[in-house]
């Protein structure tokens, strides 16, 4: 049996040996000068080749690999260019009343905004400080279409004269990347020898830098760490915060989904959409998401997700 | 560097068909690529650096590890040469083996299809082995290996899987190639009568 296994080892080196034999078998003896001459000609040809020629070479060897490079370098310029963009803070609604009329406009607006998110200012009127008085209404935290809503409601309240509607803007500038991922803000801090005012103060800023100017965020003790809450959050601001290190870390990440999002076109309930975001990250638990299903400016289902993940 | 080409082409003379043979069946693979220019471009490379090597007795490893780092950059390479047109490429060699019978042709278009088969350390170590006429001692050396036994093993491995496809693959390879083989009498006819 043995031998039989040594035989056919045999039998097998053989049958490989002859088609490396074959191969052994070119001989290229012949064109030997051909490629001395040959490699001498380019090594000379290589030696006196001007500066200016091997530059031209390197372009002509390497165009693909020049326009890829060139292209990719004026994109990153391109990111870079600070652009100018527009955040709004918020509206103001300005109207005038007769004297008489102050305190009970005052109530009526009371009743009307019912989240306190507004402050109103009343002057004397320059023109005719007697008898005039000019409301100044501040809206926080709204959008236009409700901002409408209110002026509309206004305008009903009996002697509200000269009603206008104005959008308080920011401009700020930002590299084009920084705009691009807007969308998203990734922030780590690191809390140590901070106080929690500072830490929420510090935190904060770089939200507004990102032009998240709706949302805050406050930090607190609790039972020996430091927590994330969440204080108010903007339409379609969406951030992961990471305080504190690997033993102590909290970490808050907010990412607003609307129903085009992570193919949530059959997801109908809170809970199918709680299953979706569980789908899509195995390591969160329950107690980690919370959904809140609301209605956008077209009216369609909207799915506000909150991640709150300790590590 | 001329001063040195006359001793580099002396030096290169006795193992000038081995180098070519060994840079055809490393980066041949059934006519995609032009093992000349990975051959020329190895022996411009070591015509110039040639006054670098210190001990001349090993010529022979310093010039096929010239060959296996260009072997690699040409592969390395080869994407981008797809979008360099023909009028920039540059001049080539040719080497042309035109000695084969339509037999020889067969056997080796056989090899090379097998050869393809293997890793690119085991078709190296086997080619390095084989063609090469290198111990395992100094393909160790040249592949940068750690011990002989991992050689040894690759050898073995490379062996046993070319036998396999070509004991597999004979039959069929030659009935596959009826039609390039009555293209080559043709041809050859054609030839003849001018």
């Amino acid at each position: 049996m043995k031998q039989s296994k040594y035989y056919k080892e045999q039998m097998d080196d053989k049958n490989l040996k002859k088609y490396f034999d074959e191969v052994r078998n070119e001989n290229y003896d012949k064109t030997f000068n051909k490629t001395k001459y040959f490699i001498l000609e380019k090594s000379q040809n290589s030696e006196q080749m001007k500066l200016t020629d091997k530059i031209k070479n390197l372009f002509l060897l390497n165009k693909l690999k020049l326009a890829i490079v060139v292209m990719i370098a004026l994109f990153v310029a391109a990111c870079n260019y600070p652009v100018n963009s527009v955040n709004t803070l918020g509206y103001l609604v300005t109207f005038n009343s007769g004297k008489e009329n102050v305190q009970m406009i005052s109530k009526e607006i009371e009743k009307l905004i019912l989240n306190n998110t507004y402050s109103l200012k009343i002057n004397k009127s320059k023109e005719n400080p007697e008898h005039t008085a000019e409301f100044y209404l501040m809206l926080q935290n709204t959008n236009e279409q409700d901002a409408r809503i209110i002026q509309n409601k206004i305008g009903l309240i009996s002697g509200v004269e000269n009603l206008n509607l104005t959008a308080l803007t920011e401009s700020h500038s930002q590299p084009v990347y920084a705009y691009a991922l807007k969308n998203f803000l990734n922030l780590n801090i690191d809390p140590s020898n901070k106080s929690n005012e500072s830490l929420t103060q510090e935190i904060n800023n770089n939200l507004k830098q990102a032009g998240m100017v709706n949302t805050s965020v406050k930090v607190v003790d609790d039972s020996g760490k430091r927590r994330l809450i969440l204080e108010n959050l903007g339409a379609e601001d969406n951030f992961e915060i990471k305080l504190g290190d690997d033993k102590t870390m909290d970490v808050m990440k907010i990412r607003q989904l609307k129903s085009g999002d992570l193919n949530t076109e059959t997801i109908k309930t809170e809970e199918e959409m709680r299953e979706k975001v569980k789908q899509e990250n195995p390591d969160l638990k329950d107690d980690d998401i919370k959904i809140i299903k609301e209605k956008d400016e077209n009216g369609k289902d909207v799915f506000k997700v909150e991640i709150s993940k300790e590590d | 560097m001329i001063t040195d080409s006359n001793e580099f082409f002396e030096y290169l003379k006795p193992v000038y068909s081995d180098c070519i043979r060994f840079c055809k069946y490393l980066t041949k693979d059934l006519n995609k690529f032009n093992y000349e220019d990975v051959f020329q471009q190895s022996m411009l490379i070591a015509c110039e650096k040639f006054n670098t090597l210190i001990d001349k007795s090993k010529f022979k490893s310093w010039m096929f590890t010239i060959i296996l780092r260009e072997s690699k950059n040409f592969y390395r390479k080869n994407f981008w040469r797809k979008f360099i047109s023909i009028e920039d490429s540059p001049e080539t060699l040719n080497l042309e083996y035109t000695q084969d019978t339509i037999e020889d042709i067969d056997k080796k278009n056989l090899l090379i299809t097998a050869l393809n088969k293997l890793s690119k350390k085991e078709k190296e170590s086997i080619l390095l082995f084989e063609l090469g006429g290198f111990s395992i001692e100094e393909i160790k050396d040249i592949q940068n290996e750690k011990s002989l036994s991992s050689v040894k093993s690759r050898l073995s491995s490379s062996r046993k899987k070319l036998l396999h496809f070509i004991i597999k693959n004979k039959t069929d390879y030659n009935s596959n190639n009826r039609e390039t083989l009555e293209d080559e009498t043709i041809k050859i006819l054609q030839r003849t009568n001018g």
